[in-house]
């Protein structure tokens, strides 16, 4: 008994390690870094319908990390398109890192309709 | 309940097959999706003082067809949505009363085809929500094929960041967790007709999710909960012939929408397209291999639908469970798991 009691301890304290939490300090000394815009071709699609969002930044070894509170992308970079499935209004954030881990997130706000 | 024997062993893990596979998909039916099933511990009566229950199962789900309301609805975005899941439950009983169990879920895949052809497939795959639980025998009186069991437990997201391919992030649909944390409790009842062979349980159960916390690793405006979940289901088994048992589980599903939240203000709204009340009639067959390991196919189909807003919904579900029970002990335990044969 005591050996599976010791398994389902070591489970359990393995399977909550595992959610753990990423962190990323910014160097702030480089000054070449700038997102400087984020923007959407439409503010207001049908539903099903794509549309465009692009992100123009400067600065060295630039990442674009795309979210959304809903909704489906395509693409990768600093431009992609998004879609989604039912009407409401929607947050698009993109998050823009360089290689001395300066970042910056932009948002922009999508309202599909029926 | 009956003398020990190895039918009893066997019988036992029937009894928890049928949970493993006649489990409701149970969490993130959206606009364009079918939902995740949950782990494969929860529907099962208290285990026997050292006994080791060791069950694993594997779900298909596919999906063709939108309901808004309780009708089928047109303009839908996708062509089909489908996944593959596999399960992996872990019981120990620590006293006659007392169980706990672990359980484990991983999508192989979770995967959207969209009608319109400029959207390539989306694919999304990997660990979902574990989950601990506790359960306590408050009324088991074997002799008499009787048990009342209540259980309660937390389910924890292996990671709490969304999945990301190439830095954007999947549509929430095709996560396979939730990133969130959540709780549940259930109360679990059965009781046995040995001059027919045959078992009645019913499962109450009610799960609770938390709000995620998905600006860990970047920044967002929103938190995002996935709604609630209320579950009540029957089931009735018979044997037919030695080792060979049929069952049939009649399940409701109600959930509450998901909600959003502004982190800025802390309002919170209700998303469209979620929340749904369905219900199910689950056939299934189980067979005992030698006695020991126990294989079982199940087949989920839903008769009465009822979604809020515009959803994707479940056209067919099947699964497939390989379990068996240890008996660690020195001598056979005082209590037996429960039996679904009642010879």
């Amino acid at each position: 008994m005591k050996q599976f009691l010791l398994f389902f301890g070591v489970a359990l304290i393995v399977s909550l390690a595992a959610c753990s939490k990423h962190s990323t300090t910014p160097d702030n000394s480089s000054g070449a870094f700038k997102f400087t815009s984020l923007a959407t071709k439409d503010t207001v699609i049908k539903i099903n319908d794509l549309t465009t969002i692009s992100a123009t930044a400067s600065g060295e070894g630039l990442t674009y990390t795309w979210t959304a509170d809903f909704g489906t992308f395509i693409g990768s970079g600093s431009t992609v398109q998004w879609t989604v499935c039912h009407a409401d209004k929607f947050t698009i954030n993109c998050t823009v890192k360089d290689k001395n881990n300066n970042s910056d997130t932009k948002n922009v706000t999508i309202r599909s309709h029926e | 309940m009956s003398p020990s024997g190895p039918m009893n062993k066997f019988s036992g893990a029937l009894f928890l097959i049928f949970f493993c596979l006649l489990l409701p998909d149970i969490a993130d039916s959206q606009c364009c999706s079918t939902g995740s099933p949950s782990g494969a511990s929860e529907y099962m009566g208290v285990l026997g003082k050292n006994y080791f229950r060791l069950a694993t199962f594997y779900r298909h789900s596919f999906s063709d067809t939108y309901y808004e309301s309780d009708s089928y609805a047109d303009n839908n975005p996708l062509k089909s949505a489908n996944y593959n899941f596999g399960g992996l439950t872990l019981g120990y009983g620590i006293t006659r009363r007392l169980t706990v169990e672990i359980d484990f879920g991983y999508f192989m895949n979770k995967t959207q085809l969209y009608l319109n052809t400029k959207i390539p497939k989306q694919t999304g795959f990997g660990f979902s929500n574990s989950g601990v639980t506790l359960k306590y025998g408050l009324f088991v009186k074997p002799a008499k094929q009787i048990e009342l069991t209540a259980g309660a437990g937390f389910r924890y997201p292996f990671t709490r960041d969304p999945q990301m391919v190439d830095n954007v992030q999947l549509n929430r649909d095709i996560q396979p967790s939730t990133n969130a944390f959540g709780i549940n409790g259930m109360l679990f009842f059965s009781i046995g007709f040995a001059s027919v062979t045959m078992r009645v349980f019913s499962i109450n159960r009610y799960d609770y999710n938390f709000f995620d916390k998905t600006d860990l690793s970047y920044p967002t405006l929103y938190d995002y909960k996935y709604g609630n979940i209320l579950l009540n289901s029957v089931f009735v088994s018979k044997k037919i012939v030695k080792y060979l048992f049929a069952i049939v589980q009649f399940r409701n599903e109600y959930k509450t929408n998901d909600n959003k939240r502004l982190k800025e203000t802390g309002e919170v709204s209700n998303q469209v397209n979620t929340g749904y009340d369905i219900f199910y009639v689950s056939p299934q067959l189980s067979y005992s291999i030698v006695g020991k390991w126990n294989v079982s196919v199940v087949f989920d189909q839903p008769l009465y639908k009822n979604y809020k807003g515009h959803q994707l919904t479940p056209a067919y579900s099947y699964a497939i469970s390989l379990t068996r029970d240890f008996n660690l002990g020195h001598k056979a335990p005082k209590v037996e798991p429960a039996r679904v044969d009642s010879n």
